[in-house]
């Protein structure tokens, strides 16, 4: 199986958003809320985000309402979000060293 | 409601688009329709508005044909973006400026990939292009007479209807110019984009190289189109008259004096037409012979304008003809009158010059002698010495 890369944030913002299922604007929203703010998805970029993770089968379509299509994070796309967020706080350990050097 | 038309920049030209519909429409005309060359404008009450253009994935394997899923457009309008036209893969949005509508795409290298798809695509359109006019090369060289032939045709088109190499050459010239620039446009952005740069959304100059090249020169071709339907318009074909209306002879100046026949379902008839280089009389007649077969006269006479000397044309005018196609093989005769004059072995054809006229002539009197032929040229230098 081929080793996951690092995620880009929006890709990791969108998988976090989608642990509750929800459609374009509404994940946008929902974004903002969880970075306190700090990112405002473009709508460009959210698409871009969710056709490539819906093709990679990380996110499925649960159902449509007009236009708006409403997605929900598979199995696949959760372990992928878990994968990343272990990297991450890895990362984060490895970094603990600056505050010790700061100090 | 009042609306207007006004020349857009080019397609790949993105950030000047951007601005300029902004720009626009702080002077109260909204974007309502964009057309290859011209955008069509509604009046409106002068306002600050931002306008952004989506570029949709294009993609020949996938079969992704530029337009916009609807999924995607609902997301740009739930966003506060106001979603006006397309034009082919370009989709036009708008929002007034301090709205909450987010920029599109936060990381320009997330932009760059929907660029990807247009690259290839002009890329790819470029190879092909060069690849058709290449392969077209050895098909024109099966021209009659080959390259030396082509060359002769192009040149008498040039002198009798020169709109038509022009509208060609501006046609030609102007696609390989603006797909060249096209691919270099989009590339550079893309390549900018892929570096982190983020799109100009209001640059500085609009280049005028690009406006002449388009919509610079297919205006101009479209001109050369309209000069050729006046020139059709315009063009005369008619019976050959009795007494002849132009610098050329009929068979009565060679004393033929029987009554006017057909040949092969042809009449006897007179074309004429001029052009910006050149006054060109055709004309073909036949008359009944004693024998079975008809005396016949057939003449190209060109008069050259604007400073034109027939001695650099006239090499042009056999080598599309049907018998002898080299002026080489024609025999230098001297005629009083004529600057140059030349006759064919065969005893059918013949050449002149004098002043800004020169002629090809086939003269087929059942004789076939170069005396004949002879005889032919010195009653047309009696012609063009009378016709002025």
């Amino acid at each position: 199986m081929q080793e996951q890369g690092p995620m880009t944030e929006a890709m990791y913002y969108v998988l976090l958003a989608l642990l509750r299922p929800g459609y374009g604007y509404g994940m946008m929203q929902r974004i903002k809320e969880l970075s306190r703010g700090r990112l405002v998805m473009g709508p460009g970029t959210l698409y871009g985000v969710l056709s490539r993770m819906n093709k990679d089968g990380w996110i499925i379509l649960k159902g449509e309402e007009g236009r708006r299509k409403n997605y929900a994070i598979t199995a696949k796309g959760r372990e992928a979000l878990l994968t990343e967020y272990e990297r991450l706080l890895r990362l984060v350990e490895d970094g603990s060293l600056l505050k010790e050097e700061l100090r | 409601m009042k609306y207007k038309w006004k020349l857009h920049p080019s397609d790949y030209a993105l950030g000047e688009n951007e601005k300029f519909y902004s720009v626009m429409e702080a002077k109260g005309w909204r974007l309502k329709k964009r057309g290859a060359h011209w955008s069509q404008f509604e009046q409106v009450l002068p306002s600050q508005a931002r306008y952004r253009i989506e570029v949709a994935k294009v993609d020949f394997l996938e079969g992704a044909s530029g337009a916009l899923p609807e999924e995607q457009l609902a997301i740009y309008e739930d966003c506060g973006w106001e979603y006006i036209t397309s034009r082919r893969m370009l989709h036009f949005f708008r929002a007034p400026e301090g709205s909450d509508a987010p920029e599109f795409y936060q990381d320009p290298r997330q932009q760059a990939e929907t660029l990807k798809g247009v690259r290839q695509s002009l890329l790819i359109g470029l190879v092909v292009s060069f690849v058709f006019l290449i392969l077209l090369v050895p098909i024109l060289l099966t021209f009659r007479g080959g390259a030396e032939g082509l060359i002769a045709w192009i040149r008498k088109l040039w002198l009798l209807c020169p709109e038509i190499p022009l509208f060609y050459t501006l046609i030609l010239l102007s696609g390989v110019f603006v797909s060249i620039l096209d691919t270099w446009q989009i590339s550079r952005t893309y390549r900018r984009l892929k570096k982190g740069i983020p799109l100009d959304h209001a640059p500085k100059k609009r280049g005028l190289l690009r406006f002449i090249l388009d919509p610079g020169l297919p205006w101009l071709a479209m001109l050369c189109l309209v000069l050729l339907a006046a020139q059709l318009i315009l063009y005369q074909r008619d019976e050959l008259p009795i007494e002849p209306d132009g610098p050329y002879l009929v068979l009565r100046d060679l004393g033929w004096n029987q009554a006017r026949t057909e040949s092969l379902g042809n009449t006897s008839r007179r074309d004429h037409t001029r052009t910006f280089l050149a006054e060109f009389w055709e004309t073909r007649e036949y008359v009944e012979n004693s024998g079975n077969v008809e005396i016949s006269l057939y003449q190209e006479i060109y008069c050259l304008k604007n400073g034109l000397d027939p001695m650099d044309w006239v090499d042009s005018l056999t080598v599309n003809q049907i018998f002898v196609k080299d002026l080489d093989a024609y025999t230098r005769v001297e005629i009083e009158g004529l600057e140059a004059a030349w006759v064919a072995e065969n005893g059918m054809e013949a050449i002149a010059v004098q002043g800004q006229r020169m002629a090809y002539l086939t003269y087929l009197d059942g004789q076939y002698s170069t005396e004949h032929l002879v005889q032919l040229l010195e009653a047309l230098s009696v012609r063009w010495a009378v016709y002025k």
